[in-house]
């Protein structure tokens, strides 16, 4: 008996650890993206952040000197560019002030702007993972800078995700693109509203909550502010593509992301919870969960 | 054997986090896979049951730095280091080449599977046609990293095993003769 015991040790053993992670995939599967994490996964998060910024380091040194000093070619071409484009949207600037002033909507605006007015924390990427099956970034800020769960990352182009873990000095931020990020959305022209979900690709999915709703391509999606999580307004994306058989139950459309997701250097993170989530994961249920931790 | 998976799982975390580090500058085709070449290497060179408990506690490791599900890595990390036993016993993978080969096929191999168990729990295949030549690239890039990992590796199992005898023998020595 003994004899066999020890001949199928390991197949009983891999058999055991198959089943061991089945399990756990199947218990995490059910945990939500901003459902804090145990402490050896906040203790993983802030040992490898020192080792993902030393290791990036000779890497992006190479990347700025050839972007500083050698690509200057395309840098003149897109200064020019820009300044082009910079004049055109000074002129349409101007005409949309001079119409809106016109129509009474600027005491609405800047309410708006107040409205907008979030701190916003900039930081740096120090880790990647950008994988078809996770989609996540190490941020170098972290609950020492008041960083928490829950908090919406931007940058200039728009929405690039959210918090999901925090340790003292780094953040881990789910992208959008991961297949675990639901965004409730509008299409800026129509209002048609539905929820933008990541395919682990480069890719968005907008599902329309009304059949038949008005999308086209080339329209821009921006956050509806439904939910709670995210501010309403940030950019999202463009509509790429209106799937529109009549023999698919659900009206999708596929999204082209406002952010280049593979570029992202620094991020901004903005430092005010959302009402929803603040009820879950804020301070209140933060510090129960910080007491209830070793 | 503790003290050489202990040192196992320490090289092999380190990986995992320099990984993601170098995913940073470059851009994931570009960097290789190294929590794959340490399972591996570990593959190639621990004994079965050890091994196996490694790659899985290394795997957990990277659904926790990663952010994937928690055992998902794990997983995939089992079955390749079942794979990679099998493999090891039928063919002859001393040479650089061969080593190369391996660890080509194992990110394919790896990137399939991740797939696989994200299509069992999310619903949809993950991988994408056009995504495949950045993978083919991540692979063959790891690749070339794979002859010096293995080397790695044997070096670190023979100092461990050197250090292990020396102190056998010194304990001989110290045995009182009857």
């Amino acid at each position: 008996m003994s004899e066999l015991l020890r001949r199928s040790r390991v197949p009983l053993l891999f058999a055991g650890l198959l089943l061991l992670t089945l399990v756990l995939i199947l218990v995490d599967r059910r945990r939500g993206i901003l459902e804090t994490g145990a402490w050896p996964e906040r203790a993983l998060l802030e040992l490898a952040a020192p080792i993902q910024q030393v290791v990036s380091w000779p890497g992006e040194l190479l990347g700025e000197s050839w972007q500083r000093y050698i690509a200057l070619a395309e840098v003149q071409q897109e200064n020019e560019l820009l300044r082009q484009r910079v004049t055109a949207l000074e002129e349409e600037n101007l005409q949309y002030a001079e119409a809106l002033v016109a129509s009474g909507h600027l005491a609405r605006i800047v309410q708006m702007r107040a409205d907008f007015e979030i701190p916003l924390l900039p930081c740096e990427v120090v880790g990647q993972n950008i994988k078809p099956w996770s989609r996540t970034l190490t941020l170098n800020r972290g609950r020492e800078d008041r960083v928490q769960t829950g908090m919406p990352v931007v940058v200039a182009h728009g929405l690039v995700g959210l918090i999901s873990l925090t340790s003292q000095n780094t953040a881990r931020t789910t992208l959008l693109l991961d297949r675990r990020s639901l965004v409730d959305a509008i299409v800026r022209r129509s209002r048609a509203r539905g929820i933008v979900q990541g395919r682990g690709s480069g890719d968005l999915e907008f599902e329309l909550l009304v059949r038949g709703d008005d999308v086209r391509a080339g329209d821009e999606l921006i956050t509806s502010g439904v939910g709670g999580v995210f501010p309403k307004g940030l950019r999202i994306g463009t509509v790429r593509q209106v799937n529109t058989g009549s023999a698919e139950v659900r009206h999708t459309a596929q999204i082209q992301p406002a952010v280049d997701f593979g570029r992202l250097e620094h991020v901004s993170v903005m430092l005010q919870l959302g009402p929803d989530v603040a009820k879950l994961y804020g301070p209140a249920n933060g510090q129960r969960r910080a007491e209830a931790a070793p | 054997m503790i003290r050489a998976a202990l040192i196992w799982f320490g090289v092999g975390l380190a990986a995992a986090m320099a990984e993601a580090g170098l995913a940073d500058p470059l851009s994931v085709a570009f960097s290789p896979d190294l929590s794959l070449l340490a399972a591996l290497a570990a593959a190639l060179t621990l004994a079965p049951a050890p091994g196996l408990v490694l790659v899985c506690v290394l795997g957990l490791c990277s659904d926790l730095l990663s952010g994937a599900l928690l055992g998902q890595h794990a997983l995939a990390r089992i079955i390749e280091f079942a794979a990679l036993r099998a493999i090891a016993d039928k063919f002859d993978l001393r040479r650089p080449l061969a080593k190369m080969a391996l660890a080509w096929l194992m990110v394919h191999a790896d990137a399939m599977l991740q797939a696989c168990i994200s299509w069992l729990f999310f619903g949809d295949f993950a991988l994408a046609w056009r995504s495949l030549p950045g993978w083919a690239l991540r692979a063959a890039i790891t690749a070339l990293f794979a002859p010096a990992a293995a080397s790695m590796a044997s070096f670190l199992v023979e100092r461990l095993s050197e250090g292990d005898s020396v102190r056998k023998m010194s304990l001989d020595t110290k045995r009182p003769v009857i």
